[in-house]
This record gives structure tokens, sequence and C-alpha cells, in this order.
């Protein structure tokens, strides 16, 4: 059953264009969905629209099959992790924790037994007493994950909460937090602009740009079967590389080599090629002609930056492989792995039956 | 050549400014104490050594005890509904945005108005005849006290005064420790079902308690430094119902010409305000957030 269901939802502030433009998710019970999207793309606006910091100017957001548009967030039983955490700085870290159950006027016993039982799931007992300016990030982190794990509520969304952190930290807290969803089974939503965090922790990646979603699904669907262009360069820690074709009387070509291109359903067509960077390989012999720009060694692997064509290519090559910077050489493409996209519309485009 | 140098710079930055406030501060205050300990009177060129007969006299003397009492009552009754309309100012113009800073200029303005001017309008609007006070209570069928003829009213009207001229002040101050506070805080306190009133005790009133302590110690003082208003509106009458310690050391010193009582009064004055300051720091510690 679906827990979250948004439903063409659009938000505009003032006279402004939309921010947000016919926006449908539906979102299961238990799920981790990722938003990811750069800055400004207006994930943190959905965010904060289905935990009711932000009104929506039109569309439908049920949960749990109940419309919420009119609802405010304090009743809304949502809990939140603030990318600065919001900590209130006045109150212990037992207080911060506490806070949403005192103000609900939870029992005085209870709300001792809650923040206990949290505070060691996270760590936090011998800090109970600080204030939140005598920890480190990573602690602070802890506590507003407290204070929302305390809540009693299955629906947790997380504005950028590692981005606060350092590289480390961040990834000890990425290995955390997917355990802690394991063991709790609430639903979360988790913003983030880190495609890495995204990748290694979203069963279901929402991937957005410029208010609009560009693509749903699961880590690997995204990285391997992207549906446009915008996903295709944003995905990866390299970016695909993307060959501009040419027509002229012997068909479609790149850099003066005909190119085979499969029949393509409803006659559409193909004018740009993509492939990653793994699915190339750097040839003295043949291909298409490459010139070494930059090699970028990473110990297990090593990217060679080059310009083909005019156009930017990087491959992937075995580090054992020497190469020098200004070789005139060559690349070949695996066939197989080949993503056809029309510059136009920026969509892919899927050949017959394949 | 460093010791040289440290000396410089110790004249230059402590030396030099501490002589204003030996000549103008710490030699009339030693002054003022020895004098207390006299019988002069601003005039003879001799005078006697009196011990502590100054101070006894006063603990005895029913208008000192009067205006020990004065100066309690308009203390706590301008200082406390000054903090409190100042804060509930703050909040409610914080919420507005475009009229938020004319309303806040419009409510500094008794500020910088000099209390005399004000104090002369103010008796005008007192006025049990043709003041504008008396003809509205007249129109909702209100009791209309001679306000500063009636020694139970005289000292409100005066509080009222010094009230009306602080609160534009302290709204402002609360105003900025307002915005100082991260707006998350608020979503977050809202995320987590807060209602307005619990914001605002939970939240609001915590974060603000350093600007609290700093004007209740700045209008503490203010309100034992009271003369302007109280000079114009009443001077100290009728029958000495709005006579403060202050004013009761001028009339003292400078009416009367008994410049040992007189300035008794000003040590016990300066006594109170060490020991204000003194408990309002032992409480920052209990209350006050930093």
């Amino acid at each position: 059953m679906a827990i979250i269901e948004l439903k063409n939802i659009y938000k505009k502030y003032g006279d402004q264009s939309d921010v947000i433009e016919d926006f449908n998710l539906s979102i299961e019970q238990g799920e981790f969905v990722v938003f990811l999207g750069p800055s400004g793309c207006g994930k943190s606006t959905i965010l904060r629209m289905i935990m009711g910091l932000e009104s929506i100017t039109s569309g439908e957001l049920k949960i749990k099959g109940k419309l919420q548009n009119n609802i405010p967030a304090k009743h809304r039983n949502i809990a939140m992790v603030f990318q600065n955490y919001a900590l209130y700085p006045h109150m212990s870290v037992f207080n911060n924790i506490a806070f949403g159950l005192k103000v609900r006027k939870t029992p005085r016993k209870e709300i001792k037994e809650k923040v206990t039982k949290v505070a060691d799931l996270l760590n936090l007992t011998p800090y109970l007493k600080r204030k939140p300016k005598n920890l480190s990030g990573g602690q602070m982190q802890r506590v507003a994950l407290g204070r929302a794990m305390v809540r009693d509520t299955d629906i947790f969304l997380m504005d950028e909460p590692l981005s606060n952190l350092d590289a480390k930290l961040r990834t000890t807290m990425r290995e955390e937090l997917v355990q802690l969803h394991r063991n709790l089974s609430a639903t979360t939503i988790f913003v983030t602009h880190d495609q890495m965090e995204a990748m290694t922790m979203g069963d279901k990646i929402v991937i957005l740009d410029a208010g609009k979603i560009q693509q749903v699904g699961s880590p690997d669907e995204i990285y391997h079967q992207p549906e446009n262009l915008f996903v295709a360069e944003f995905i990866g820690a390299k970016k695909m590389n993307l060959l501009e074709l040419t027509k002229d009387e012997r068909g479609v070509t790149y850099s003066n080599q005909v190119i085979k291109l499969p029949v393509f359903e409803a006659d559409k067509e193909a004018d740009i090629l993509g492939v990653r960077a793994e699915d190339c390989r750097l040839s003295l012999t043949e291909g298409y002609p490459f010139e070494i720009t930059f090699i970028e060694k990473l110990g297990s692997d090593q990217y060679i930056h080059g310009i083909s064509d005019g156009e930017k290519v990087i491959v992937r090559e075995k580090p054992e492989k020497t190469f020098e910077v200004g070789q005139q050489i060559y690349f070949t493409i695996n066939e197989e792995k080949i993503h056809w996209f029309n510059r136009e519309t920026g969509e892919k485009v899927r050949p017959k039956n394949g | 050549m460093d010791k040289q140098a440290n000396f410089k710079q110790l004249f230059v930055f402590v030396l030099i400014p501490l002589i204003p406030l030996v000549i103008f501060w710490i030699i009339p205050l030693i002054i003022s104490v020895w004098l207390s300990l006299t019988n002069w009177d601003y005039i003879s060129p001799t005078y006697e050594y009196v011990g502590l007969d100054n101070y006894l006299n006063l603990i005895n003397n029913d208008a000192f005890l009067d205006a020990l009492n004065n100066t309690l009552l308009f203390t706590v009754a301008t200082v406390i509904p000054t903090i409190v309309l100042g804060f509930v100012f703050a909040v409610m113009l914080n919420q507005l945005r475009k009229t938020k800073g004319f309303l806040q200029g419009l409510m500094f303005a008794p500020w910088i108005t000099p209390m005399v001017g004000m104090s002369i309008v103010w008796s005008w609007m007192f006025n049990p005849s043709v003041g504008p006070i008396n003809q509205v209570l007249g129109l909702f069928g209100l009791p209309e006290p001679n306000w500063l003829s009636d020694s139970s009213t005289a000292i409100w009207a005066v509080i009222i005064v010094t009230v009306w001229k602080g609160v534009g002040w302290a709204m402002l101050f609360f105003s900025d420790a307002l915005t100082k506070i991260p707006k998350g805080l608020f979503e977050a306190a809202d995320v987590e079902g807060a209602g307005l009133g619990q914001r605002i005790r939970m939240i609001l009133i915590p974060l603000v308690s350093p600007m609290t302590l700093f004007l209740f110690i700045i209008l503490t003082l203010d309100a034992l430094q009271a003369y302007d208003q109280i000079s114009i509106l009443t001077q100290g009458g009728p029958s000495g119902s709005t006579r403060t310690l202050l004013y009761l050391y001028y009339e003292m010193t400078f009416q009367q010409f008994n410049i040992g009582a007189g300035t008794a009064v000003t040590v016990l004055i300066l006594i109170i305000s060490a020991f204000l300051a003194f408990l309002s720091m032992i409480l920052s510690k209990k209350f006050v957030f930093y």
C-alpha cells in the first residue's frame, strides 16, 4: 500500500514560474526513498511540502490515504531531521530528544524510558547532560536523529542530514542510517545532492532537475538505464560519454566512420550516442581517434581523459597499462552497452525489441 | 624593550582613559562618602564630622522610608511591564513584513524624545478637565481620577509615562534578539507538535533571556535614577507620594542644603544598585541561557 502519495503537485512563489511542476510519486510502506538532484532543483521544497512547512500550490498530498494539504505540520505526525540539525541550544541532549514528547504531555516516566532507549541505540548515553555546543558534528547529527526516532511515527524525512559532516564520518553515518532503517523499517525520505549517498542508501532514487522528476528507479536502473541526457550525465562517478552523431549520404557517422544504428521503436531518431567510461577501451590501432589530455589514477583503476573529434571522452582502463598525455591513439566502444538519445527532446531512444 | 613597549601601551590604552573616570567618578564618589559623614550645609566654610548620624537619622525619618517605598514600587512597576510589553510587541511586530519598520520606528520615537518635553505633554494628557485620558475614560463610564493631584494615583501616572517611554526601546532590543534565533528551531518545534504557547515558553523566552537580563539591569538602574519625569509632572508630590530616593536627595541637597543627609541618600542608592546588580548576576546563572 502506498503510504505517501503525491499527485500533480505544483509549487509557485508569488508570480514566479513553477518551482515544482507536476510532481507525481507514490512511496510504499518501509521504503528508503532518496530525492537526488543539483542545488535548487526543488528536492527540499517537496520534502518541506510533505512535512507541512511549505504550502502546496496545487495538487494532492495523501498520507496513509488521507488528504494532508491543509493539515498543519504539527498534526501530520511525521519526524524530520534538518540539515543544520536545528537543536535547541539552551537544552541538554536529553531535553532536546525529549522535546516532542514533552510537548505532547507524555508522562515523565515514559519520556525517561524512551529517551534512554534511543540514546542507548545511538551511543549518546554519556552525553545526555551536555548542551549542543559541547558536541561534535557527528554527535549533534545523532541527537537530531534521536529526536526524530523517539517520536511515535513511522515516517522520517531527512533534509541532507549528512552534508555537514566530514567525509569519513559521512561514510560511517551512511551505514548506520541504512542499518537503522532496516531495524525500524520506517518509511524514509532522504534528500541529498550527493549521488554516492543516493546510490548506497536508497531503495528507490528520485532524480530531480528544475522542479521536475527526471527518473525514478533503483540505483541499478538509474545507472544502467538512464531515461534521458540529464540522468546520464548526472549519475556515475564519471559522467557518461556523449558523442554527437552526424548524418551524411553514407548514413549516420561519428568521426567520419559509419555507425550501425539499431531499428528504433516508433520511428524515433537518435543523434547522440552515450557510453560509460568502463564500456570503452583504448587501442593503439583501431577505433575512433583519441588524444590524451589528462590521466587520473585512482589506484584500482585509471581514468584516461581525452579529446575525440572535438568531444571530451573519458575511458576507464586497468591500472597496469601506461599512457602518456599528448599520445594520439584510438578508443573503441562495447556495442552492447550503447545508450541512444535524441538531442532535441533529451530523451532516451529505445531500439525495437531491446 | 618589551617592558617599555608594554608600559607605553598600558599608559595610552588604560591610564589615559582612566583620568576622566578618576576625576569625575571615583574622586566624587569618595568625597560623597566623606560628605555623608559630615554636617556641611553647602555654604559654610567649616563643617564637622558627625559619624553615622546622617544614616541613623534617615532610617528614623518617615520621608526617607516613604521615598524608599516609592522607589521600590516605581522600579518594580516600571521594569516588569516595560520588559513584558516590549517582548510582546517585539513578537507581534516580528510577524509583520511591510509595516514592521514603520511601526518599530513609531514605537521607538518616545525614547529619542526628551523626557522633559514628553512630561509636559503628558501633564496635559493627565489634566482632569481638558486631558484626553479622562475624556476617554469618561466615554466608557469609567472613574476619572485626578491623576497628578491625587496622592494615590500620582505615582501611577509617572509609572505610565515611564513605561510608555521605555517599551519601544525594549521592543527594539527584543526584536533584534528574535531575528537572531534561527528559523529552523521554530520549524523543528512545529514538526514536533509544539503549539504557539509552547514555542514561546520553551524556545523564545529562554533564547532571548540574555537580552532580558540586559534590559532588566539597564531599566532597573534607569528607574532608580528617574528624575526628569518626576520633576516635571509632580515635583515629588502630592504630599511626597512620588518622592523617590533620588528626588529626596535632590530636595535635601539643593533645596534644604543639607549636604550630609543628601549624600547619605546617594550612598544608599549606590548600595541598593550594587545589591541589585549582584542579585541579577546570581539569578542569571539560573535563568539565563548563553
